[in-house]
């Protein structure tokens, strides 16, 4: 158990080109931190610079209150989980998760003997201790994960869900201070990814240590992570708990990459009419009043463009169309998606196509226009020039 | 075409197996019947040639030369198997007690005069027992050095890999026989002093099996996911470690081809025997070369010398292949 510090970490590879910039972050002991991106963002080098994989090329990383910048990865006392899980096919599934202990030196409980009979019957003492103590170790671990009737079968022998719990029992065999996942789930069918999902968040529940997760899936990061970073171009966009990345994304980016179906946008400009902030579209076609706690936020931009930013469960959704008196977009219906609990409306208003969640009973059909209700008060407005929020 | 298929494939096995065994039945004939007519089926079968094979070794008795040779197999076999113990990385016991055997055998070999004897003459059951000596000493440190050399240019960065494994590379592209007279010079008494001992031949022997060896390697030490490494690092490994524990094993296929290749390449070569040995020392191919006289050749007595030749080499074939076909990367990543 640790607390992992990054202080302005930094990662360059040779020909000049910067992976990761000036990351800081300090992870609590306990900790299930998630970081999450699209493909390139740095995440997964920021992972292999704490297991020391990589070189850090700029600034520090401590586990717990020591700096592991050239500390070797197995000094590090960390344990990592791999994409391709990793297991070491010529070995058994038992001998996979002993390999780690059987590679540490083991140091009896006495000190060396004099003498090199004594020493020699030392050594067999350990011997014999060592394989007992592994013994215990890999079937503690095997009994945590519900694998121990797989112990002596082969990776070859193990489908794919099996083979990630082995992968995670060689981590809890080490009893490390820092668990690191790197895109544990993405070569698992979308069923086995749902299970491993609650599977690892229950772990964590039960070993309490501190653990890193990256993945590309941001329905993993919301649900797994106390806390989320999102990061762009080897750049931290934001790094908060889970709900607060949702309701209040910092910029277009992150808006637009957590939730599904993703964040609407719309670019409209912002109006003063009778002393309200009013913004709507180029043609014309959507005209909504702003809520009046955003007046003061938006002096600047009378006039100007923005980005007006959406959800889909805010428009046409049963809450919103049960607000009393409200505002509406009046759109043509392209899609209709029925998904069961709900249905994707794929909508078409100016030049400009939207989703919306509505409910599945709602009766519709394809070019049909339709008024739909807006949740005003949800909606998020961005700078246009630096995608930052306003509001 | 399925048919024609079978048949071109059964008319390759026919000109393949026919040689090899014209040569077995060839081994149990009469000599003069084998000259009167070479490829005619034998009137009457004996064992008489085997027995005129043997004859020419350092003991009087034949059946004492081919218990020589059959201990030297044994021990040969016995060699191959703590090679391959060490290569999947288990240092046991039973390890260890074939390594005190092979050595104590040795040992026995150079100490004990009658086996000394035996061993110092020239014949056929010397040439068997130094070649199998040079074989598996050139084999074993072929694939010691090739399997470290590779390791390091698929998996450690280090500056001028490239340019040293092309250096490397351009080995393969000298023709052997060139370098019979520098090699006879360099060997010879001026400089390393090593002419007329089998140690001549290990040296040239490993040098030019290198090559090919570091080439077929390297891909298979590329082709171990780097995930694996990076884990066996986390898992605490040297770079060493690394090697031994898991590169190594999941190499194993391509191992056992270079070792086949580098066998039979060796167990095969004349040139060098030829001249590096001297008169009193040779190896099997200069010993077969014997049977044939200016005038003419024993037939009989040369394909029963064949056949104690080619038998074990063929076992040994047929052990080890399995080890090629087996893919054992299978199951490591995502499959």
């Amino acid at each position: 158990m640790a607390k992992v510090t990054l202080e302005h970490v930094g990662k360059i590879y040779p020909g000049n080109v910067r992976a990761v910039k000036d990351f800081n972050l300090e992870i609590e002991d306990g900790e299930f931190i998630v970081l999450v991106g699209p493909s390139g963002c740095g995440k997964s080098t920021t992972l292999r610079m704490v297991a020391g994989l990589e070189e850090i090329s700029e600034g520090t990383v401590k586990i717990g209150d020591r700096v592991v910048n050239d500390v070797l990865p197995k000094d590090r006392d960390i344990a990592m989980v791999f994409q391709n899980y990793a297991l070491y096919p010529d070995k058994t599934v038992y001998e996979n998760m002993a390999f780690c202990l059987r590679m540490r030196k083991y140091t009896g409980t006495g000190g060396r003997p004099k003498g090199i009979i004594r020493n020699f019957i030392n050594w067999l003492g350990n011997r014999k201790q060592k394989n007992e103590d592994i013994d215990r170790r890999v079937k503690e671990a095997a009994d945590i994960l519900g694998i121990r009737d797989l112990l002596r079968r082969r990776p070859k022998a193990l489908s794919g869900g099996q083979r990630q719990r082995v992968a995670v029992g060689r981590c809890i065999v080490r009893n490390p201070a820092v668990f690191l996942f790197d895109e544990p789930l993405s070569n698992l069918d979308a069923k086995m990814r749902v299970q491993m999902r609650t599977e690892i968040s229950r772990l964590h529940n039960k070993l309490r240590t501190t653990m890193i997760y990256v993945t590309h899936d941001q329905t993993e990061a919301m649900t797994m992570g106390d806390r989320i970073v999102v990061m762009k171009d080897g750049i931290v966009q934001q790094v908060d708990s889970p709900s607060e990345i949702y309701d209040s994304p910092n910029n277009v980016f992150i808006a637009g990459f957590i939730g599904t179906p993703p964040m609407n946008f719309f670019e409209m400009e912002v109006r003063e009419v009778n002393q309200k902030m009013v913004i709507c579209d180029e043609a014309g076609a959507i005209n909504l009043t702003l809520p009046p706690e955003w007046t003061g936020p938006l002096q600047p931009y009378i006039g100007k463009k923005v980005t007006f930013g959406l959800r889909p469960e805010h428009v046409g959704s049963p809450s919103a169309e049960a607000q009393y008196n409200p505002q509406t977009i009046s759109a043509t219906v392209e899609v209709i998606e029925p998904m069961g609990s709900e249905t994707y409306l794929y909508m078409k208003v100016g030049s400009a196509g939207f989703v919306a969640r509505v409910d599945p009973h709602r009766k519709c059909a394809v070019a049909d226009k339709i008024d739909l209700a807006v949740m005003i008060e949800k909606a998020h407005l961005f700078d246009i020039e630096t995608t930052n929020r306003i509001v | 075409m399925k048919y024609l298929r079978h048949l071109i494939l059964f008319f390759g096995l026919l000109c393949s197996a026919y040689p090899l065994a014209w040569m077995c039945v060839t081994a149990f004939r009469l000599e003069a019947d084998a000259q009167a007519s070479p490829f005619a089926f034998p009137k009457r079968w004996v064992i008489r040639n085997i027995s005129k094979v043997f004859a020419s070794g350092g003991f009087e008795d034949p059946w004492l030369n081919a218990l020589l040779i059959l201990v030297a197999l044994c021990l040969a076999g016995l060699a191959v198997l703590v090679l391959l113990h060490i290569v999947q990385g288990r240092f046991q016991v039973s390890t260890c007690l074939s390594v005190i055997i092979l050595i104590s055998a040795i040992v026995f070999s150079k100490c004990h005069p009658s086996v000394q004897e035996a061993l110092s003459g020239k014949g056929f059951a010397n040439a068997y027992v130094n070649s199998l000596l040079v074989c598996i000493g050139s084999v074993a440190l072929t694939v010691a050095l090739s399997s470290l050399a590779a390791f390091a240019f698929a998996l450690c960065e280090f500056r001028g890999r490239n340019t040293l494994f092309v250096i490397i590379l351009a080995g393969m592209m000298l023709p052997v026989h060139v370098t019979l007279i520098p090699l006879n010079l360099l060997l010879g008494p001026g400089f390393l002093g090593l002419k007329e001992s089998l140690w001549a031949l290990v040296g040239p022997y490993v040098g030019f099996a290198l090559p090919v060896s570091i080439l077929i390697l390297r891909s298979a030490f590329q082709a171990v996911p780097t995930e694996l490494l990076d884990a066996a690092r986390i898992d605490g490994c040297s770079t060493w470690q690394v090697f031994a524990n898991v590169a190594l094993p999941l190499a194993r296929p391509a191992i056992a081809t270079i070792v086949i290749f580098n066998f039979l390449t060796m167990w095969n070569e004349f040139a060098f025997a030829l001249t590096l040995l001297g008169p009193d020392n040779s190896t099997l191919p200069i010993a077969l070369n014997d049977f044939k006289g200016e005038r003419g050749m024993y037939i009989a007595e040369t394909c029963a010398a064949l056949a104690i030749v080619v038998i074990p080499l063929m076992i040994v074939y047929g052990i080890a292949q399995k080890h090629i076909i087996k893919g054992l990367t299978a199951g490591a990543v995502k499959g």
